[in-house]
């Protein structure tokens, strides 16, 4: 049993969704920098499908688990399935824009609930003393 | 954090392009300049930075289109047939461009907050 408090598969998935959506931020904010460069081909970060496997996998082999789950990759990809406009650039802004917003209450969602996990700790550490 | 930086860069890109479309709207008459010659329009020229992400003006490049020639007799600067050549700037086409780069400098202040709200969120998990 690992006594890390927060290495459990829960806290690193929350942790690696954190990792995740940050990554995914630098990416839409690369390519709303780059709305107006000729030939940019936008980027985006893919990693919900991966994470949910790596946690999937974790929950039926115990000993390495939280590992398996918390070095899940998060790099940015090119996208070239978005078409481009005549000077090459397939940024669309509007659909940045609303990646930003859900990208941003996701991951809001997610370090709402890796507090909960830390309050409770705490919470357990401390007692009930206020 | 590498996005505040990225965003930043959108920012001061999109604002060195609405400098000079302010530029090119001032001097839509000016038919004098230090190099002669009516003043010709500036556009920006932006391209993707590598590490770590982000944009830059790498040059404001004149446009090579013909000045405007319009019959003036009466002007200073008027040649031998009587036209005065004015800068090659359009000034719809400026207004155009005008908005465009400051809904692009929007949209990178939005992103910038967006990051700004992140990251104020994963600092309170400490205080959870």
């Amino acid at each position: 049993m690992d006594w890390d408090l927060l290495s459990d598969i829960s806290s690193q998935a929350l942790a690696g969704a954190m990792r995740g959506s940050v990554a995914r931020h630098r990416a839409l904010a690369d390519n709303i920098a780059n709305v107006d460069t000729p030939g940019f081909i936008r980027r985006e970060v893919q990693f919900e499908e991966a994470l949910a496997a790596a946690i999937h996998t974790a929950r039926r082999a115990p000993p390495r688990a939280p590992e398996t789950v918390s070095s899940v990759a998060v790099q940015p990809r090119r996208d070239r399935s978005a078409p481009a406009r005549a000077d090459g650039n397939n940024v669309e802004i509007d659909r940045e824009m609303v990646s930003l917003a859900s990208n941003a209450l996701r991951f809001q969602a997610v370090s709402d609930t890796l507090a909960a996990r830390v309050r409770a700790l705490r919470l357990a550490i401390e007692g009930n003393r206020r | 954090m590498d996005a505040f930086d990225i965003s930043a860069s959108g920012l001061s890109a999109q604002r060195a392009r609405l400098d000079l479309i302010a530029s090119n709207i001032a001097n839509v008459e000016t038919t004098r300049t230090s190099e002669g010659g009516p003043y010709k329009r500036l556009q920006s020229v932006f391209a993707a930075r590598a590490n770590p992400g982000g944009v830059e003006m790498i040059g404001a490049v004149a446009d090579p289109r013909e000045p405007r020639r319009v019959y003036q007799p009466g002007h200073p600067d008027a040649d031998a047939e009587g036209f005065v050549a004015y800068p090659n700037v359009s000034i719809v086409e400026e207004m155009v461009d005008l908005v465009s780069a400051t809904r692009s400098y929007e949209a990178n202040a939005a992103a910038f907050n967006a990051a700004k709200g992140m990251a104020q969120r994963a600092l309170e998990l400490g205080r959870a």
